[in-house]
């Protein structure tokens, strides 16, 4: 039995006012599995649709068990997101290979030293605010729009190549400081190139599967 | 008989999910919700609260991946077992299984034979 245009749009609404219609892939899932419930209903029981929607509205826990299946989505979502973070800081850090630059800045001048290590404060400080929960929620709330979780997820983890920003702005600084130097440049162009190449590599097969 | 708690059901919904999904290529939410309540004549029924949750965790943890089929007009996510995985998702329910076998010792001991 197929529902109507106007029926299709009232469950469509009933997600959208349940406040789980934020995720593209969450919206869908939940509107296909409620169309299927209501159709069956109609068919096997004969109720009519309004009683139809409300018993499977009421099978998947009301409006707030709607919610709740999307914020269990987005949950798995943001624990994948940490894990890839909690991944890839220990395996860079242990390696010890940032401590080159700062060493190097340290022989060479005051201003390099204090720049390189505005580098990793960045490093340190930018990804985990921009993975923390607030800064994806109140992202998505302004939009108004159901965006895709999986797209959103792929920019909040390349977010993580922000603190390139905070590499240019110590290289801004140095050229106004000290005028160019070409050792401070090679050792900043060092540790961005560093950063960069291994976040792509520990981070590569998550950020593939994402986009796919 | 009464309804399974929800409460047990819980703890055992990931491998539910597994079972289903090794014995068919792949399966979307209400299909999975539908084939438990069949196979247990209804004395086992999945929530769809407690089912997208444990679907999605699957699906995080690698063990699961998803494609979407346009179905009467309407998107459909599919849930199968990643190929790789399906030695683990196997392993998982082997554990199970000899966790029921003991559970089943414990909860109905056999009296043991002794010769006089």
């Amino acid at each position: 039995m197929s529902l109507t245009y106007d029926q299709q749009k009232n469950l469509r609404s009933l997600i959208d006012n349940a406040g789980a219609g934020t995720y593209q892939e969450v919206r869908d899932e939940l509107y296909d599995h409620l169309m299927q419930a209501v159709e069956s209903r109609m068919e096997a029981e004969g109720v009519p649709f309004t009683e139809a929607q409300h018993e499977a509205l009421e099978e998947m826990g009301g409006a707030s068990g709607l919610k709740k299946i999307e914020f269990g989505y987005m949950q798995v979502a943001e624990k994948q997101v940490w894990r890839m973070f909690k991944a890839f800081f220990p395996v860079y850090f242990k390696s010890m290979r940032w401590l080159i630059p700062l060493v190097l800045g340290l022989t060479i001048n005051q201003y390099t030293w204090v720049s390189v290590v505005a580098i990793f404060g960045y490093l340190v400080l930018i990804p985990p605010a921009l993975g923390s929960w607030h800064s994806w929620d109140l992202g998505l709330k302004s939009s108004g729009f159901p965006v895709s979780l999986k797209m959103y997820t792929l920019k909040k983890r390349t977010a993580l190549l922000l603190p390139t920003l905070g590499l240019v702005c110590s290289l801004l600084l140095e050229i106004q400081v000290q005028g160019i130097i070409p050792i401070a440049l090679l050792i900043t162009v060092y540790t961005l190139a560093d950063y960069c190449l291994t976040f792509i590599q520990h981070t590569r097969k998550t950020l593939l599967e994402v986009a796919k | 008989m009464n309804e399974i708690s929800p409460q047990i059901l819980k703890g055992s919904l990931s491998l539910i999910i597994l079972k289903l999904l090794s014995e068919n290529d792949a399966m979307y939410g209400y299909e999975i919700c539908q084939r438990v309540k069949e196979i247990t004549a209804g004395q086992m029924r999945v929530t769809e609260g407690a089912l997208y949750p444990a679907l999605h965790k699957l699906e995080g943890e690698g063990l699961l991946r998803t494609h979407t089929e346009l179905v009467e007009g309407r998107t459909r996510k599919y849930y199968a077992i990643v190929p790789d995985q399906r030695g683990q998702a196997v392993s998982r329910l082997a554990q199970m299984q000899v966790f029921l076998e003991n559970l089943q010792q414990v909860l109905n001991p056999q009296p043991e034979l002794k010769l006089t």
